[in-house]
């Protein structure tokens, strides 16, 4: 277990409306999503009917909907509100799916690992598509900071580096997110002020970063 | 979390569960007789690699160390048997029918446990939202109730009095009616369905689905298909029940954890889930640690 904190889910561009996307935090599955409501919720990733992940369901209003019986799942507090195959019957009282604390800022919506965690806003960048390492926090963390020229830590779970010229030279924070103990992924604000292609910019990062990755693998 | 639980039931599971005494001593499917005319197949049963062919119209099946294993031809497919004591392989009597065609549908693989494999098949409340446009439809969702027993000396679990709403039950339907179903499981991994013709209340389609427990985690599940219907080709059927199965393939190998938990308060079920809660019943009371969690 890493130490409890709030962690990087996903880029919030990344969920629409609409959307479901599944990540882990800390070996715990989670199902991450935003209904009509705009709100990102993050649920366990798991239908308490028969254990079909939320992740492969949909998402109608504010609602979730498992994809293997079409049970409904109220975003506002996981309740179950639908049970089709007895639409005149009230579905099992107290069932109730379980919802971790997430907020959004700097354009990335954040998970607390454990409860009421001190929040500390990064500063704001150009949010890049993160990318799974398999390394555990404490060991990437630690070859990051031998690998990277010029890096340095911020907190347990941030380091700050800079892309090569070629790549644009910008600084960037990497925020890491500890799935399993042998599982992290890398997420990235990339610091360039407000430039005209934000995205050629994020891409440039993801580069940079899978380049990174590749050494690591290929030292092991 | 579910990883460990798992891991804390003695010291080697995996081993334990591949040495289950009441899946040593039944009968497997390991291939259909139509791809071992194709030739020889290497499969997998309990975690043993078999070598299965047929040879002078007989069944053979060889370990990698070259023993044999013992074989039996029936219904369409070779069956082994690993154990020393082999069970009473059932029958299903309704194929032997003059006029009726039998037809291997398909062996697919699918990474989840073989009593979730057998617990899907058996699920009515799915078809709205897997099989939708086919063999169900919303707002066709409600599953009315249904009577389940055990017969034969606890040996045999049925469902009876099945109905649901389907849009297109079959290959050759072309509108939506009532179908009515029963279910009879025989063998703890296999099922058989059979679907009462709307207009010949004698007469039944029957399809089997018979699961190969390759490993705890990892099924090959063998599909016979015999209908009632003399217009589609055996392409036809085949195509249909093969649509069916991929669309129960990804929510398989969805479910968390693979293995089928026993214990009454791992999951949630509903009325409708009679049957499914009778299968979990039937397989404790059997004894299997096979590709489940003990209660
Ligand atoms: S498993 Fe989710 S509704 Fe049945
Ligand atoms: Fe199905």
């Amino acid at each position: 277990m890493t130490r409890a904190g709030w962690y990087p889910l996903a880029g919030a561009g990344d969920l629409a409306e609409g959307h479901i996307v599944d990540a882990v935090l800390d070996g715990r599955a989670l199902a991450v999503w935003r209904g009509a409501d705009r709100i990102a919720r993050a649920w366990e990733n798991r239908c308490p009917h028969r254990g079909v992940r939320l992740s492969i369901g949909s998402v109608v209003g504010d609602e979730l909907v498992c994809r293997y019986h079409g049970w409904r799942f109220a975003g506002a507090d996981g309740r179950c509100t639908r049970v089709p195959a007895h639409p005149n019957s009230a579905p099992p009282s107290g069932l109730r799916i379980q919802a971790r604390p997430v907020r959004e800022a700097a354009g990335i919506v954040w998970c607390d690992s454990g409860e009421g965690s001190e929040f500390v806003e990064p500063e704001p960048g150009i949010v890049a598509r993160p990318l799974m390492f398999a390394m555990g926090l404490v060991a990437l963390r630690g070859a990051m900071l031998g690998a990277l020229g010029g890096s340095s830590a911020i907190g347990e779970a941030w380091l700050r580096a800079s892309l090569p010229h070629e790549a644009g030279g910008w600084t960037v924070t990497l925020l890491l997110r500890p799935a399993g103990p042998h599982e992290c992924w890398v997420h990235g604000l990339v610091h360039a002020g407000a430039p005209a292609r934000p995205v050629a910019i994020a891409r440039a990062q993801t580069d940079w970063l899978a380049g990174v990755r590749r050494l690591f693998e290929n030292s092991l | 979390m579910l990883a460990s639980c798992i891991m804390t039931r003695g010291n080697d599971p995996f081993i334990d569960e591949q040495n289950d005494p009441v899946l040593l001593d039944q009968w497997h499917v390991v291939a259909s007789i139509a791809e071992l005319r194709r030739g020889p197949v290497r499969t997998i049963l309990l975690g043993r690699r078999l070598t299965v062919a047929i040879r002078q119209d007989q069944p053979v099946a060889h370990h990698a160390d070259g023993a044999a294993a013992a074989t039996m031809l029936h219904l369409e497919y070779v069956w082994v048997c690993l154990g020393q004591k082999p069970a009473r392989l059932f029958d299903i009597p309704e194929l032997a029918e003059p006029e009726r065609r039998v037809v291997h549908a398909g062996s697919f693989g699918v990474r989840t446990s073989p009593p979730r494999a057998i617990e899907n098949f058996l699920d009515l409340g799915h078809f709205p939202y897997v099989h939708k446009d086919f063999l169900g439809l919303e707002p066709h969702t409600e599953v009315p109730p249904y009577r389940v027993s055990t017969e034969q000396d606890g040996q045999e679990l049925f469902a009876r009095d099945c109905r649901f709403f389907q849009p297109r039950s079959a290959a050759n339907a072309s509108e939506g009616f009532i179908v009515e179903y029963v279910y009879r499981v025989p063998h703890p991994l296999c099922a058989v369905l059979y679907k009462l013709n709307p207009l010949d209340r004698d007469r039944q389609d029957v399809i089997a689905l018979f699961c190969q427990p390759v490993g705890p985690e990892q099924v090959r599940a063998h599909m016979l298909v015999s209908l009632l219907d003399d217009t589609s080709d055996d392409a036809e059927l085949i195509g249909f029940q093969q649509l069916i199965f991929a669309q129960d393939k990804p929510i398989l190998e969805n479910q968390v954890p693979l293995r089928l938990p026993l214990s009454p308060g791992a999951e949630v079920p509903v009325r409708a889930d009679a049957m499914s809660v009778a299968y979990r019943r039937y397989l404790a009371a059997l004894g299997l640690r096979h590709g489940v969690i003990a209660a």
